[in-house]
């Protein structure tokens, strides 16, 4: 009828958009991750499985993932051991306060993740500030350097995404009722009985959510691993863009990439599927 | 002015059948209220004739000429909707003129056309004005110029007042009878409360699952409630079986009957056709209400103020005239 | 109202040290005076910025992302308006599909997207052009500008668009007097956030950019790469000061809370 015939045609510049720049170009990268890398014309057939069997048993692949989701599950906690009570801290705030901290904790997201990274680089390099404050303290006697490290990583890491954690947090403090609190405190509860009778129930979706972001956000992440860790401590999208960019095995590379977005995606919807409906009457 | 006629108006949504061939003459220069409970399809029904709403099966007639194909820009009905929906990035006097604009009124008459119908919904002097800046019965009549402003072949209102608080209702009540008779224009409006449709309408429809229960003026539908809907929903009233009024009254054939609570007197006891005695007893200043333990059920009784009084437990005799028990139909 | 106590506030000082110490740091780096990163002595030396400002690669670079930017926020926008037009205005929830498959580029990693991309436009001949990186940047900004459009789309009632056509309003000029001018603070904020996302871009851009067309970004991440000098830092400290002058308008358009706290993800 005319309704749905309106819908479609509003919709339809945009979805045939998404159907020529989104799910023709996927489809191309999985069917390359089953062709065998050629030196001549860069991919050819066969097709099988096999570059997805050699990441998944050599060595180096492998390392590259375990790292990748070590990194990502520290970042993760990290996160929400900071993330968590600066969102409460946050929430208790007053006024004019909160709304000031809330744009410096979350304004960063506006600037380039390569900028927020560089600073970390400017601490953690050779002639950096944490190198000099050691030595100026006494703690040691070279400059210490996190540069290429998983430390380093993690940190700057951290820095970029615990955002995503605050802001989820946040938000599912702000849904609940902050007369509740104070309704508990008259009651006589004391403050840890109410930031677990009443503030951790209703910020567990928001901590649910804030994770999920963090963990997918730090598993794909590139920048921030490419500066700071460098070649010596490849992650997966770095090791993806190595094989693309600097030991052109096409092939290889997009198996990476579909192992990588099969993941994210595996995680991102069974987070949506589990959580999400158990949680559904506390997040709208 | 012409006359609006639905002939058989019909709507289903998928297996629901919300409008079920409805048939109505709004003459010229009549107020005629669609009453119903919410759900009833009388927004549906207003939204058909406006053309918002294609009809399943049926006709609209403006002037007898048939609309059903004519988009609802062309209809040159003025809508008042429930939201108000005014333009909120426009001024008053914007929102006025932008169904003149629409009609490319040159600019001198417009501006005469919309000072004129702000002068008759007295919002003189707010033509700068935004709508946020104004209250919901400023809102209103803003609505209401706007919808009048460009000589609509009949004016069909949507709720238009129940987003107001009691006091304003009650005053735009007034006001809307005071502009329809100024305009002298036919209109349709669209209402769940009774109170406001017996003030305000020459007759009432009042609809229920889709149909048209009875249609008549509001003493007529009130004073002869056709079905025991129309009675119950039409304020309060007494439903009776046939079979219980044996020997109590000279019922006719019909199986129900409806008696008014305000019918009912209460006199000495052993007077009157019926024994019973008071159960619940509320004061409301011009009136009280009561109920009554009768050998009929509880029987819902309102007296005026004077007419003395009984307390509760008290025993009493009830007298009624067997001319207003009326026959609803099954 | 349950305050903090001097620990929450210790940590709170911390945690906020924390999230500003990089940038300032980048900030104060940029001024030096000397050929290698160090502090700065006062007064503040501009050298690295007169050392920018005649930087071929970088103004090139600068300028690419400034196209890049205008062009892929605008057909984003283009894009969204009607879509988030027929999103808010189908009936019941019949929507949810298409909006979750618009938005779906949020959940796709920027490094897939890069190999996707390199592969599509390798194939097609048109690797490394603007055009293939304007194409690229419009779907992965997209999503932010429907979200903005549409939470405004959902904002305008309905009832406004049959009012106007029951005073005899055609479709386009319902949409051009009333909806249109309902929708602009959303489309403007929408804009401006897509634009900024473009103008970010890093990860995904690696792949796509050739030396021609290089975005800042790419340039400052192939800059660090090799070296770490004061020049980046004052590339950097620009892009901070920039975003932060649109963060100003953003907050002014929409409220940043509402953007950046107000939505789920």
């Amino acid at each position: 009828m005319t309704t749905t015939w309106r819908f479609w045609l509003l919709s339809g510049p945009a979805l045939t958009f998404y159907a020529l720049v989104l799910l023709v170009p996927l489809g191309l990268t999985a069917l390359l991750s089953l062709q065998t890398a050629d030196p001549a014309t860069g991919a050819g057939a066969p097709l099988g499985l096999h570059n997805y069997a050699e990441v998944l048993s050599d060595s180096y692949f492998l390392e590259i993932f375990v790292r990748t989701l070590a990194l990502a599950l520290v970042t993760t906690i990290a996160c929400l051991l900071l993330g968590v009570p600066e969102a409460i801290i946050l929430h208790r705030m007053r006024a004019p306060w909160r709304g000031l901290f809330l744009l410096v904790i979350l304004g960063p997201l506006l600037i380039a993740v390569v900028v927020r990274t560089l600073g970390w680089a400017l601490v953690f390099g050779p002639q950096g500030v944490l190198g000099a404050a050691g030595v100026a303290l006494g703690w040691s006697r070279e400059p210490v350097s996190l540069m290429y490290t998983s430390a380093g990583v993690t940190i700057a890491l951290v820095h970029v995404l615990v955002p995503f954690m605050v802001v989820a947090v946040w938000a599912a403090l702000q849904r609940g009722d902050a007369q509740a609190e104070h309704a508990a405190a008259s009651l006589g509860a004391g403050g840890f009985t109410i930031f677990r009778r009443i503030l951790l129930p209703r910020i567990v979706p928001g901590i649910a959510s804030g994770s999920v972001v963090v963990f997918s956000l730090a598993a794909t992440a590139f920048a921030t691993p490419a500066i700071i860790g460098g070649r010596r401590l490849k992650v997966a999208a770095t090791a993806a863009q190595d094989e693309f960019l600097a030991t052109l095995n096409w092939p290889l590379g997009a198996a990476i990439a579909v192992i990588l977005l099969v993941g994210n995606l595996g995680i991102l919807l069974a987070y949506d599927r589990l959580v999400k409906r158990r949680f559904a009457e506390s997040f709208r | 002015m012409p006359e609006v006629a639905l002939e058989n108006l019909t709507r289903r949504y998928g297996a629901q059948l919300v409008v079920d061939r409805v048939n109505l003459l709004v003459a010229e220069g009549e107020f005629l209220c669609l009453l119903g409970p919410s759900g009833c399809g009388k927004t549906t029904t207003l939204q058909m004739v406006a053309g918002f709403v294609e009809p399943t099966l049926g006709t609209v007639r403006l002037a007898g000429r048939d609309v059903s194909q004519v988009p609802p820009a062309r209809r040159g009905l003025g809508v008042v909707f429930q939201s108000y929906a005014l333009f909120p990035h426009m001024s008053v006097a914007e929102n006025v003129a932008f169904g003149l604009a629409m009609r490319r009124v040159p600019r001198a008459e417009a501006a005469s056309r919309v000072a004129d119908a702000l002068a008759m919904v007295r919002l003189s002097g707010m033509e700068q004005r935004y709508p946020r800046q104004l209250s919901g019965g400023q809102q209103q009549r803003v609505a209401l110029a706007r919808a009048l402003v460009i000589r609509p072949q009949a004016l069909l209102l949507d709720e238009p007042l129940s987003n107001l608080d009691a006091k304003l209702r009650d005053e735009m009540q007034l006001e809307l009878r005071r502009i329809h008779r100024d305009a002298g224009i036919t209109a349709i409006m669209v209402t769940h409360d009774q109170g406001e449709a017996m003030a305000l309408a020459d007759r009432i429809a009042i609809m229920n699952a889709g149909v048209i229960e009875q249609v008549g003026p509001p003493e007529a539908v009130y004073d002869q409630p056709a079905t025991a809907f129309v009675a119950g929903f039409l304020g309060r009233t007494n439903l009776l079986d046939a079979a219980m009024l044996r020997g109590i009254a000279p019922a006719g054939t019909a199986p129900r009957w409806s008696l008014r609570p305000e019918r009912l007197r209460i006199t000495a006891p052993g007077e009157g056709q019926l024994a019973g005695r008071v159960s619940t007893r509320v004061f409301q200043g011009s009136q009280t209400l009561y109920e009554l333990d009768t050998p009929l059920g509880a029987l819902f009784c309102v007296q005026g103020a004077g007419s003395g009084g009984a307390s509760e437990g008290q025993a009493v005799g009830i007298a009624f005239d067997a001319a207003d028990l009326r026959p609803l139909a099954a | 109202m349950i305050r903090n106590g001097p620990v929450a506030l210790l940590f709170h000082a911390v945690f906020i040290g924390f999230m500003l110490a990089p940038l300032v740091l980048v900030c104060v780096v940029s001024f030096t005076d000397r050929a290698f990163l160090s502090l700065p002595s006062w007064p503040p030396s501009l050298r690295w910025y007169h050392a920018l400002a005649e930087n071929a690669d970088f103004i090139r670079a600068f300028r690419t992302s400034l196209w890049l930017g205008l062009a892929s926020a605008t057909l984003a926008v283009v894009l969204s308006v009607p879509a988030a037009m027929a999103i808010a205005r189908h009936p019941a929830r019949g929507a949810e599909p298409v909006r979750a498959f618009l938005l779906s580029p949020l959940l796709v990693p920027h490094v897939v997207l890069g190999v996707a991309f390199l592969r599509f436009f390798s194939g097609a001949g048109i690797n490394g052009t603007f055009v293939a990186l304007l194409v690229a940047h419009v779907l992965i900004i997209l999503p932010y500008a429907l979200q903005l459009v549409l939470a405004a789309a959902y904002g305008v009632d309905p009832r406004l668009g049959q009012a106007a056509v029951s005073l005899g309003a055609q479709p386009l000029q319902v949409f051009r007097r009333v909806t249109l001018p309902l929708l602009m603070p959303g489309i403007a904020s929408g804009w401006l956030l897509a634009f900024l996302h473009s103008f970010d871009e890093l990860t995904m851009t690696v792949f796509l950019a050739d030396p021609g067309t290089t975005t800042l970004p790419v340039r400052l991440y192939l800059h660090i790469e090799e070296t770490i000098d004061p020049l980046v830092t004052a590339a950097s400290s620009l892009l901070i000061i920039g975003a932060l002058v649109l963060m100003a308008l953003l907050d002014r358009l929409y409220g940043l809370d509402r953007l950046l706290a107000g939505k789920g993800r």
